[in-house]
């Protein structure tokens, strides 16, 4: 027995070693520790914790859904030059902000960024956020940010509906969202999402919907408007899991479909692929990414110094010339490209009323799941 | 009531009632109470009253309704062609005399190290529209659609390949048990091959057919990968219906009413399953049992027509193994373009991934955690079996139910299950908020994988012949004693089998894992998804690589605890 | 040595043993004989500790020892199957009762070799695992694993049931000269009368969870107790009342042709003949001969009564079925309940 019980200790100690070592060695800190269940009986928890005082002065752990295609790495990169020391977890916008969610009580990151408005809206509802006021607060394009400093624009970002370029042009490619369905000659030619999780995609359905709002309605949304949603769930080619949009764009599979605005530059270089912007005449959907503290962070000061950072207008200079994409500080707007900057400037917002779209999403969304979605 | 207690609650038996205090509130914190509280949050509205919202709203769901038709009908499809191939593919290794049966055998118990999005993957990467099967196609029917390998049909033929395991488990040892001279004696009186095949053998693997079947469409079912990646918007099933509505919060009822659907289905045929069992299997009577002699098939045409089958049949299995690890040594040019040359070959991808240890990081983890949680659930399985095995009362059989529940919920709800439930202090978890936590994933994992070791652990106890137990208590062995010297040994090998699938299916878990994941500790799984969602060249390359060792992992793994060498070993300590 | 006062043993509302009161005789060889289902094993296994009473006393050497642990009891037993242990080895195997009771290694190993010369197990199969030995070789590491404790009571279970008969005859004669070796008091449980009236110096024949009769082989068998006893014990006929009547006739004895009448076959006596002074002679028909080497069985008919009678002398003048064959029967032979 006493052997048994010395084999079942120095495993859980040899694993939660390799554990522990799975750490980059600079930034050994909080980490939770491996409990074993009552069930393991007596043995003895391994100490794999570094005392409190160096998680302090240590590392955060940052949500986002702006990390992809190498830009976490990237921050990861820049942040350490500038002495912070981050882990970055990247995910879809609806996973980022359930995670936050279901860790209101024991949030595990320090820091969230990207996602949009109407997201920040409903978590500040749920006292979700540590109110702070960045230095730099007054230098975003004013309305973007939350009066009650909950959160703080960093990136405006437009969703377009792009065509392939190669394919079509201003004339003959569509002038607005209802051409894709009205129109019989883009039946089956246009991209629609095998999930309806992601922002961009949330943000594409309620550009639709509150064209048809009706006090009346169901969720606020007149029957033509959910008729219209309903075609456009009908009429289009679903994503298969696995593929990307852009590569059915440039084989023109799909030369129809949603995009914003900073990822077109990288992807037009990735697929060699020109992308078409239809401008609407309502507009384009803007969205504002934001960055905001959790409630409850053990690093607070960390976190304003790393948000004092991250907003300012010499790093969103820099992270719109890297990823190109139209920074919210006024300051940093320098940095964005002239691709960026004509976008923004030719292309004005669709005028859509956000609170009014945060209180109806989720249920638009679970209608058209169980209504409209894949009904083909 | 003093005296029942005084009577009851001694020294000696504190070490008794401790455990049997520990495993009821187990049971109650991980099993019962998280569930119960998915239950509730689908009936009961947030102001409290009893609610049937989410029924009407399902009900009036075209997509909903084709969902669900769609699962059922799926697992009926594979009931039938998985028992095709499987018993096909036992045959022709273990009954029929086959040439090479010993590669072929290899070549079918590869759906043991692999399966999921890397499987699929796989699969799609070789039928799909620029496969090499299409490729060959293409050229001899240029006007035939690229895209054929999408819908019901390519999921089927997906999952039939994929889930033979069970029969290359199960079957192939109720074959070799079979009493041969049944099968001299029906020769002797005359019995054609086939005769004998469909009279004598076929008759007494039954049991273990119908067994395999049942545990065939309780995976069809669940089925989540093969119908999200080639399923198309025609064929799609309810488990990634119940994935996307369990991200969104507000729609969770939806979520769970759909996972009560499965679970019902799945505990009709979780009874079924019991019943056939209790029928009993076919015990051979005879004490000289003689070993089987494989059949040599005696119609030429027969014979050819059945060495061809298997090699066809072993070429599909073993074409995307070859070619997983083959691509994982390539660049992503090749992989784009489906060339093989000796100069793209290159060791780079694994060098690279070895050095930077974001890529390494998601192997450790999920072995850490698979490691781990395979031994958790052992420990807690074998103190319930004992438990089962020792007081057969009314307390151990609700135990025993207790700890089946995870089989009829699919593992995406017992993952919200925690989340909901320990996203706040609850008293009766030491008042620990447990979401965000490392441990909460490890005791899910621990939860989904109780009820198939419960089941195989069960079986493994009640052969053990009784009398070893009141042997070893004459002879003076405590109970403890008893089990550790005696009984733990004799099913040692039983467990380090289950141990070793446990942690082979652990290592590449999504559904549950994506829930439950610490942030910094990404597991294997979740990382092999997010690879996959985004699928360019790079991407592919990458997932070929984490095919590949999670592959060699799977392998060590059944290889360590298969071999009388591994049971040597654990017994040292 | 051992004794039982009026043991009553119920599983749930069934009564599985009552009644039972027995009284065995330091180095006795004391035998449990019954059908299966009687109630044999229950008592042993209450012996032995694995069951509780519900009623009544066991002592062993007067010393009160119904609440006593398995454990403490110094009570060895033997299993049907053996129950040996299959993982461990022969050494292991016999060595685990002084292993758990912390017997220094050396100790321990001098036992063993010690006991394993008196039940014959050589060196070399000490190493050998359990599963390699013969039926008879692991019967005797299951003795020998039993007796290593020193036990003041060996229990037996059925030990021979699962050999094949001329092991069993074999393995008999050897078990018993060995309890005789060791001289240990034992308690037997067989459902095999030949085993028990070979081996035995009591038996306890059980039927139905109570104690039928308590005696000597020859008690048992010549003066059966009850009419249980008398038909499960040795090849017996049963008289009708024709026959009963016939022999009262013929004898002038008063024998009360109402009750069941039986008589061992052995008893029965070919007459050829020859009629024995106060015995009934009846003419029968021979309709079937079973040759046994040592003897002849014959099933005889008379009128409507099938009688079984055996003839010691099997190398006698050939007879052929539907020969008519004498008997005659002694009715102090007959046994009436």
């Amino acid at each position: 027995m006493k052997r048994k019980t010395l084999f079942i200790l120095s495993l859980v100690l040899i694993l939660s070693f390799v554990l522990s070592a799975c750490q980059p060695a600079s930034e050994q800190t909080e980490v939770p520790e491996i409990e074993e269940p009552q069930e393991e009986a007596e043995v003895e928890e391994p100490e794999v914790e570094e005392p409190e005082e160096e998680a302090a002065s240590g590392s955060l752990i940052v949500y986002t859904n702006s990390g992809s295609g190498g830009r976490d790495a990237w921050l990861i990169e820049q942040a350490a030059e500038a002495g912070f020391n981050i882990e970055v977890l990247e995910a879809g916008g609806g996973d980022i902000s359930n995670r936050i969610i279901a860790e209101k009580e024991n949030p595990v990151a320090d820091v969230v960024f990207g996602l949009n408005t109407m997201t920040y809206a409903t978590m500040k509802a749920m006292d979700i956020f540590e109110p702070y006021e960045p230095i730099w607060a007054n230098e975003v394009t004013p309305g973007l940010n939350d009066p009650d400093h909950n959160y703080h624009g960093i990136v405006m970002q437009a969703i377009f509906m792009i065509y392939n370029s190669e394919l079509y042009d201003e004339t003959t490619a569509p002038s607005d969202w209802p051409d894709l369905w009205n129109n019989e000659e883009y039946h089956g030619l246009y991209w629609l999402p095998a999930s309806l999780g992601g922002g961009t995609t949330r943000t594409v359905i309620s550009g639709i919907l509150v064209r048809h709002r009706d006090e009346n309605g169901e969720y606020g949304i007149s029957e033509e408007g959910w008729s219209e949603i309903e075609k456009y769930f009908m009429y289009g080619t679903y994503e298969i899991e696995g593929e990307d949009f852009y590569s059915w764009l440039a084989s023109g599979k799909t030369p129809f479909g949603q995009m914003w605005s900073s990822g077109i530059a990288q992807r037009e270089e990735q697929y060699g692929v020109k992308a078409g912007l239809v401008g609407p005449e309502v507009g384009v959907p803007y969205v504002v990414e934001q960055v905001a503290i959790l409630k409850g962070t053990d690093n607070l000061q960390l976190a304003k110094d790393f948000v004092d950072w991250f907003g300012s207008a010499e790093f969103q200079q820099r992270w719109a010339e890297e990823w190109d994409t139209m920074p919210a500080n006024t300051l940093a707007a320098q940095g964005a490209s002239e691709n960026m900057q004509n976008i923004f400037s030719n292309y004005p917002p669709q005028d859509i009323d956000w609170d009014f779209v945060a209180e109806n999403i989720e249920s638009w969304v679970e209608k058209i799941e169980l209504q409209y979605f894949m009904a083909q | 009531m003093i005296t029942w207690i005084k009577k009851h609650i001694t020294i000696s038996n504190l070490p008794n009632i401790l455990i049997f205090l520990g495993l009821t509130w187990y049971i109650l914190t991980n099993l019962i109470i998280p569930n119960l509280n998915v239950i509730y949050t689908t009936f009961v509205s947030a102001e409290g009253d009893l609610t049937l919202t989410a029924v009407n709203k399902l009900l009036s769901s075209p997509r909903a309704m084709r969902s669900m038709r769609n699962s059922v009908v799926l697992a009926i499809s594979l009931a039938v062609t998985v028992n095709i191939v499987g018993i096909f593919i036992v045959l022709v290794t273990e009954y029929f005399d086959i040439k090479g049966s010993k590669i072929l055998r290899l070549g079918f118990m590869t759906t043991l190290i692999y399966g999921g999005v890397v499987l699929v993957s796989g699969y799609k990467f070789i039928y799909g529209p620029d496969g090499y099967v299409n490729k060959v196609l293409l050229s001899i029917f240029p006007n035939m659609n690229a895209e054929w390998f999408i819908g019901y049909w390519a999921v089927v033929y997906v999952m039939t390949f994929a889930i033979t395991s069970n029969h290359m488990m199960f079957l192939t040892n109720a074959i070799r048990n079979i009493d041969f001279q049944t099968v001299e004696a029906a020769k002797s009186m005359g019995a054609s091959q086939w005769t004998i095949l469909r009279r004598v053998v076929l008759p007494v693997l039954l049991p273990t057919i119908l067994a395999v079947t049942i545990l065939v469409m309780v995976i069809g079912l669940n089925a989540t990968s093969a119908p999200l990646i080639v399923g198309g918007t025609g064929f799609q099933t309810i488990s990634p219906m119940i994935l996307s509505f369990s991200r969104m919060p507000t729609a969770r009822d939806l979520a769970a009413l759909l996972s009560l659907f499965l679970g019902l289905v799945t505990v009709i045929l979780l009874t079924v399953m019991i019943q056939i069992e209790k029928k009993g299997n076919y015990i051979s009577v005879s004490k000289v049992k003689t070993k089987i002699v494989k059949q040599k098939i005696d119609n030429k045409v027969s014979n050819i027509v059945i060495h061809a089958l298997s090699y066809l049949l072993f070429l599909i299995y073993i074409l995307p193994v070859i070619l997983i690890t083959l691509f994982s040594f390539t660049d992503s040019k090749s992989i784009a373009t489906r060339t093989l040359t000796i100069d793209s070959f290159t060791l780079q991808n694994y060098i690279d991934l070895f050095n930077t240890a974001r890529s390494y990081r998601p192997i450790l983890v999920s072995a850490v955690y698979s490691v781990l949680a395979s031994i958790g659930v052992v420990i807690i399985v074998l103190i319930a079996v004992r438990i089962i095995h020792k007081y057969k009362n009314l307390w151990a059989s609700i135990m025993e139910y207790a700890l089946l529940i995870p089989w009829m919920l699919p593992s995406t709800m017992i993952a919200i299950g925690f989340v909901i439930t320990y996203d706040s202090p609850k008293l009766y978890m030491f008042n620990k908020v447990l979401s965000g936590t490392l441990i909460i994933l490890f005791l899910a994992y621990v939860v989904i994988k109780i009820p198939f070791t419960l089941r195989m652990t069960k079986a493994a106890f009640f052969s053990i012949d009784f009398a070893l137990e009141d042997a070893a208590r004459n002879l003076g062995a405590s109970g403890f004693y008893t089990f550790m010297r005696v009984l733990l040994p004799i099913i040692l090998p039983s467990i380090m089998a289950v141990l070793a699938l446990n942690i082979n299916s652990l290592l590449t878990n999504f559904d549950l894992s994506v829930f439950l994941y610490h942030p910094i500790y990404q597991p294997l799984g979740v990382y092999i998804r997010s690879l996959t969602d985004m699928q360019n060249a790079d991407n592919i390359v990458l997932t070929f690589v984490y095919a590949v060792i999670v592959m060699i992992l799977s392998a060590l793994t059944l290889f360590f605890v298969n071999r009388p060498k591994g049971e040597k070993i654990m017994r040292e300590f | 040595m051992i004794d039982f006062k009026d043991v009553e043993v119920k599983f749930g509302d069934f009564v599985a043993l009552r009644d039972i009161n027995i009284h065995v005789n330091e180095g006795e060889f004391f035998t449990l004989l019954g059908p299966s289902g009687c109630g044999k094993t229950t008592t042993l296994r209450t012996l032995v500790g694995f069951i509780k009473p519900s009623k009544g006393r066991i002592y062993i050497n007067n010393t009160d020892i119904t609440e006593t642990p398995i454990e403490k009891r110094n009570i060895a037993m033997v299993f049907q199957s053996y129950a040996l242990f299959p993982t461990l080895n022969v050494y292991e195997n016999i060595a685990f009762g002084l292993k758990v009771n912390k017997t220094p290694k050396t100790e321990i190993k001098d036992r063993v070799l010690k006991i394993a010369e008196k039940v014959e197990l050589s060196k070399d199969q000490l190493k050998k695992k359990v599963s390699e030995l013969s039926g008879g070789q692991q019967q005797r590491v299951a003795i020998a694993r039993a007796l290593i404790l020193e036990p003041s009571i060996l229990c037996l279970d059925e030990p021979l049931s699962n050999l094949d008969a001329k092991l069993r005859v074999q393995l008999r004669n050897q078990l018993k000269e060995l309890q005789r070796k060791v001289g240990i008091t034992t308690i037997y449980v067989t459902h095999d009368q030949e085993e028990a009236l070979t081996l035995s110096d009591q038996i306890a024949v059980f039927n139905a969870g109570f104690i039928e009769q308590i005696g000597t082989p020859q008690e048992i068998y010549h003066r059966s107790k009850t009419e249980f006893v008398c038909t499960f014990i040795g090849d017996i006929n049963h008289l009708g009342k024709d026959i009963t009547q016939e022999i009262n006739n013929q004898t002038g004895s008063n024998l009360d042709p109402t009750k069941n009448s039986y008589i061992r076959t052995e008893r029965i006596s070919l007459s050829n003949g020859e009629s024995k002074a106060g015995s009934a002679v009846f003419d029968t028909t021979i309709t079937d001969i079973e040759f046994y080497g040592l003897y002849v069985k014959y099933s005889l008919k008379t009128g409507q009564a099938s009688i079984n009678c055996v003839d010691m002398e099997s190398s006698k003048k050939p007879v052929n079925i539907r020969d008519i064959m004498q008997i005659s029967i002694d009715p102090s032979d007959i046994m009436q309940y």
